[in-house]
């Protein structure tokens, strides 16, 4: 998708969350234009999977806004989130452990029809249904384990159930939770190239990642957060560069010794 | 009148308190909503009742109820809750109903449907206070209750086993890190819990000079009330709530005679509870 | 038949309604109820006071008293949206005890004494004799079992599986999980209320003991014993729970300890039941899973 037309998809503005006495996120401030592919990364505890609770609805801040095509959304519970187009995945992945992959997209599928109570009573197993969540599990190389129960899937596998679930509420922006960690080198390649298809698709996706050369390659831009404060942003070369982004990586590296 | 009411009320109080801490320590370490916890205090009663029966002494009565209660608690979860622990909560927690249920009828099938009590002159005196008294066995139940709370709390908040059981109780995966041996802080909790409930029903005989095998029944569902009030597994939010539903039940029924049906205080004053605060008294103990 | 036979029939197409109606909430939505015989109750205590007190229609009572049971039942529900499981379990169990204390303790419902002369169904002019009863009875067990299956094969049957398996993993993907924990708690509460007319319409009289914890526990037993999330399972169970007495008759003294000790020994051997996931029947079938 030719992205000459820079509009922002998501804003985030100003967005603070305390536990307890503990600033998880300082007033973070994030832009992603729309049909970017955009990188948030930081130490452990930096506050990154708590900005993607945020955005997708599971926390509510404690001051500071999110918009969403240029709408208010901050507090939206996470249903809502997912109806508007906000789909994500977990950094400790979260399955329907006792459905089949084929149920489990078919559940986020079904957003469309949860909220009206006919619907609701309509039978699920229906072929157009069950066709168009095949297309998804096609794409996303899932097509052979259809069946499968879903804790019975290897972690690779389950990390893209994960991606198929979020791709069937036909979203406009994916967070990806350190979808590649524990994958091996093989698996990383072809989750790469799914992104990059999605992102051809016009889907917006936002990566939380440990592994640089991954986000590296990946992401247009790339935001780095420490102690809940954004310390950098720009283009990947940039922020390889940037002296803050070194002491903070440095810095922790420090600290172990 | 009053006064009297306020005694009245801390003795039911207490052996509640005896009864549901146990409760709330099982449920602390494991997640476990321990009804047959309730059978383990009819197993108390009855021991020491033909204990007292056989041997005429009062002290060894008591011992005998702690042990055996102890016995059964520790063989109820090595044999059934363990191997459930990977469940979800609704399975322990039908099995630990069927529990109950054999223990109650394996009583009765036993010693009899009736209801027997102490043989006389147990604790007969009487003691005035100002316009209160107190029966012998009043003062008994009252002051030993409170004895054995005390060496609990010495056991749980200045022993190396309380710290365990606190580590326990937050995160089993973390205490095992920290090399705490959280089976066996769990075999303890048990021994410790059970013992504390077949005082109770030791107690509860000698206070009503009844003992029967449904006398478990009401002390099931109202302690979980109880612990529930105090927040599941804290100890002293336990104790406080249990030592408030006496007072709430003997005051509001005894004094004020409000027509309330006094089995079901319990649970009403836990909706209203969860309503305010869903974390129950707990939240006076965490912010230390 | 005799009518031995029928009885027993009879109470036991009332069981399997209500056992149908709390695997709802139980099997399908995965939210653990204790309180059930509270529900069964309030369809009981409405039927029996909309035709005694205000002597309305059978039909029409029948149709208010569920609507009365639904009503109650989503209110009594909202508990769930709140606490989980443990304390979910303590506050249903507080519910039944609260519950029958307002009918115990309300003159108006009767007080412990209860309420007699409630009507059984008529044919015309003719009251319906116990084999009809019967047949209206299995008729309402054929529906019970028809809207379950077309509940657990529907997206609103999806749904209450994905927010028994993860309640925030369900939210993520579009599920309001208080939509279907109601909605759950709201189809429990009219099977029990369907179940709770017959109970009434049948006895002719109702008091608060009928309604008592340990009912409540008897049927969670029959859903567990029988097999969650099935229909087949809560079925089995509540026939296995109410037959077992009567094979028993003759040990009539023992019938508690082996009820005890059946929950105590499904549980720790096959918790999920003889027809449940993985249930001992299935794997008696067919031995071998490829």
């Amino acid at each position: 998708m030719e992205t000459n037309k820079t509009k922002e998809i998501l804003k985030i503005q100003d967005i603070r969350v305390q536990f307890g006495g503990l600033s998880a996120l300082d007033g973070v401030d994030l832009t992603i234009p729309e049909g970017a592919i955009f990188g948030i990364v930081g130490p452990n505890g930096a506050g990154k999977t708590t900005l993607f609770n945020v955005i997708s609805g599971i926390l509510s801040p404690t001051a500071g806004k999110v918009y969403f095509n240029g709408k208010d959304v901050t507090g939206n519970p996470p249903h809502v989130m997912a109806k508007i187009g906000i789909g994500r995945t977990f950094q400790v992945v979260r399955p329907f452990s006792s459905l089949t992959v084929l149920d489990n997209v078919l559940a986020a599928y079904g957003e469309r029809f949860y909220s009206n109570i006919v619907l609701s009573f309509k039978n699920y197993r229906k072929k157009v249904y069950i066709e168009e969540v095949d297309k998804i599990l096609d794409e996303t190389g899932l097509l052979d384990f259809r069946d499968r129960v879903a804790s019975t899937l290897p972690l690779g596998y389950q990390r893209r159930l994960e991606i198929a679930r979020a791709l069937a509420l036909s979203p406009s922006v994916i967070l990806l939770d350190e979808s590649f960690s524990g994958l091996s080198f093989s698996e990383m390649d072809e989750l790469s190239e799914l992104v990059l298809n999605l992102n051809k698709q016009g889907i917006t996706v936002l990566i939380i990642e440990h592994n640089m050369p991954i986000t590296l390659k990946l992401c247009q831009t790339i935001s780095v957060l420490n102690y809940g404060k954004k310390i950098a942003e720009g283009e990947p070369d940039d922020i390889v560069h940037d002296p803050l982004v070194i002491e903070a990586y440095l810095g922790k590296k420090r600290g172990k010794v | 009148m009053w006064l009297q009411q306020l005694i009245n009320g801390l003795t039911i109080g207490g052996v509640y308190a005896l009864i549901s801490i146990g409760l709330t320590m099982v449920y602390g370490v494991l997640k476990i909503i321990h009804v047959a916890h309730a059978g383990v205090y009819v197993i108390g009663a009855y021991t020491g009742l033909y204990t007292y029966i056989f041997t005429h002494n009062f002290f060894l009565a008591l011992i005998l109820s702690m042990a055996v209660s102890a016995f059964f608690g520790v063989l109820i979860q090595n044999y059934v809750y363990f191997p459930l622990l990977k469940y979800p909560p609704i399975v322990p927690l039908i099995a630990s109903i069927g529990i109950f249920i054999s223990i109650e009828e394996g009583i009765r099938l036993i010693f009899g449907p009736y209801i027997k009590s102490f043989p006389n002159g147990l604790f007969s005196e009487r003691y005035h206070l100002g316009s209160a008294y107190l029966s012998g066995t009043q003062l008994t139940v009252l002051v030993l209750s409170f004895v054995f709370i005390l060496i609990l709390w010495y056991i749980t908040e200045r022993t190396k086993f309380g710290v365990s059981l606190k580590a326990v109780s937050q995160d089993m995966e973390m205490a095992e890190v920290m090399s705490i041996n959280s089976k066996r802080v769990t075999l303890i909790t048990f021994a410790i819990g059970s013992a504390l409930a077949g005082i109770a029903g030791l107690l509860v005989g000698v206070y009503f000079n009844s003992v029967y095998p449904a006398m478990g029944d009401m002390p099931a569902y109202k302690s979980l009330a109880i612990i529930v009030v105090g927040g599941m597994g804290n100890i002293w939010g336990t104790f406080y709530a249990a030592i408030l539903v006496g007072l709430i039940e003997t005051i509001l029924i005894g004094t004020l005679s409000i027509p309330l049906p006094r089995d079901s205080l319990a649970f009403i004053f836990m909706i209203l509870v969860l309503m305010i605060k869903p974390e129950g008294l707990s939240f006076l103990f965490n912010k230390r | 038949m005799s009518s031995y036979l029928v009885t027993l029939l009879i109470t036991m197409g009332m069981y399997i309604i209500l056992a149908l109606g709390l695997n709802i909430i139980v099997g399908y939505a995965g939210q653990i109820s204790l309180g059930h015989a509270a529900f069964w109750a309030i369809g009981a205590y409405s039927f029996a006071i909309l035709t005694t007190k205000f002597s309305l229609s059978f039909v029409l009572s029948g149709i208010l008293a569920v609507i009365i049971t639904v009503f109650i039942g989503v209110i009594l529900g909202l508990p769930s949206l709140r606490v989980k499981e443990d304390f979910l379990a303590i506050t249903t169990i507080g519910i039944n005890f609260i519950v029958q204390a307002v009918f115990k303790y309300t003159p108006f419902f009767g007080g412990a004494m209860g309420i007699g002369g409630i009507p059984f169904p008529k044919w015309g002019d003719n009251m319906f004799t116990n084999t009809q009863f019967f047949i209206l009875t299995y008729i309402m067990v054929f529906f019970a079992m028809l809207v379950s299956f077309i509940f657990k094969r529907s997206w609103a049957g999806l749904a209450s599986s994905a927010i028994k398996d993860d309640e925030l993993a369900s939210d993520m993907v579009g599920i309001d999980p208080r939509r279907f924990k109601i909605l759950a708690f709201a189809l429990g509460s009219a099977y029990a209320g369907i179940a709770g007319i017959l109970y009434a319409s049948f006895m002719g009289f109702i008091s608060p003991e009928d309604f008592s914890f340990a009912v409540s526990v008897a049927i969670l037993s029959m859903v567990m014993v029988g097999g969650e999330n099935t229909i087949v399972g809560p079925t089995f169970g509540a026939i296995l729970l109410i037959s077992l007495p009567e094979i028993f008759r003759p040990i009539q003294d023992y019938r508690m300890l082996l009820y005890g000790g059946l929950l105590l020994i499904m549980m720790r051997f096959q918790p999920s039941g003889f027809f449940g996931e993985g249930g001992i029947v299935w794997r008696l079938i067919k031995p071998k899973k490829s």
